[in-house]
């Protein structure tokens, strides 16, 4: 009963900020899993994750679309290389150790987002 | 326009890599293509979806994904996904960016100092 109602909470928080942000509703799936269900391979958290976050993408696409914040123009130059560079990416995950990009880009995004918060005005 | 698709396929690749989770084309689209914060989130969001399609073809017939589980997610997401995506494009578009903006922090900071 805990559990299910978690995994209710979890999903509502997740499609909300995926919503609100364009972005972060899978690393709240991702975390919420991972603690409900501690044995599950790590793989199936992050497939399920990927397809419920899929799903909630396209929900919000559909807002933002009505509320005319989709640029439709630019949006179709970024489609076809997603769908090259994902699949790409997903081959070489397992092949590369990327931890060290990751911290890099770990400190760029954190040097942007600090810009994005306004404190340095 | 040739610098839109090198930056989408480099960011699609990382993405997919496990690197700058899903709001490096945001930063992208805000910070180099001067682009509204709201209209770069919806622009994400279509990425995101257009780089994990073929993606979740592939975990669908190698992972075991639970479909009970995946409704109990699902239908309530999709109420916080409505909800969530109505705020984005109501509220102040600088609010929004600075709630982005923490986020990015975290998730930043979190990726530095994991133990790995």
């Amino acid at each position: 009963m805990f559990v299910t109602t978690a995994l209710l909470f979890s999903g509502l928080l997740a499609g909300f900020t995926n919503g609100l942000l364009g972005t972060g509703g899978g690393i709240i799936l991702v975390f919420a899993l991972k603690t409900l269900y501690k044995d599950k391979n790590i793989k199936d958290v992050f497939a399920t994750s990927l397809a419920v976050i899929l799903a909630l993408s396209a929900v919000s696409v559909i807002v933002y679309l009505k509320k005319n914040n989709l640029p439709s123009q630019e949006s179709l130059r970024f489609l076809l290389p997603a769908a090259f560079g994902g699949f790409t990416g997903a081959y070489f995950l397992d092949k590369i150790n990327a931890n060290w990009l990751k911290k890099v880009f770990g400190a760029l995004i954190i040097i942007a987002g600090l810009n994005m918060t306004g404190i340095f005005g | 326009m040739i610098v839109d698709v090198i930056a989408g396929i480099f960011i699609s690749i990382l993405s997919g890599m496990g690197v700058g989770g899903g709001g490096l084309l945001v930063l992208y689209l805000v910070f180099i293509r001067n682009m509204e914060q709201p209209s770069a989130q919806g622009l994400n969001l279509l990425f995101f979806i257009a780089a994990s399609f073929s993606a979740l073809i592939y975990h669908f017939k190698k992972r075991k994904i639970d479909k009970r589980l995946l409704l109990l997610l699902i239908i309530p997401g999709i109420i916080g996904a409505v909800l969530g995506s109505l705020l984005a494009n109501v509220i102040d578009p600088l609010l929004i960016r600075k709630i982005f903006g923490w986020l990015s922090v975290t998730s930043g900071m979190v990726v530095l100092f994991s133990k790995k």
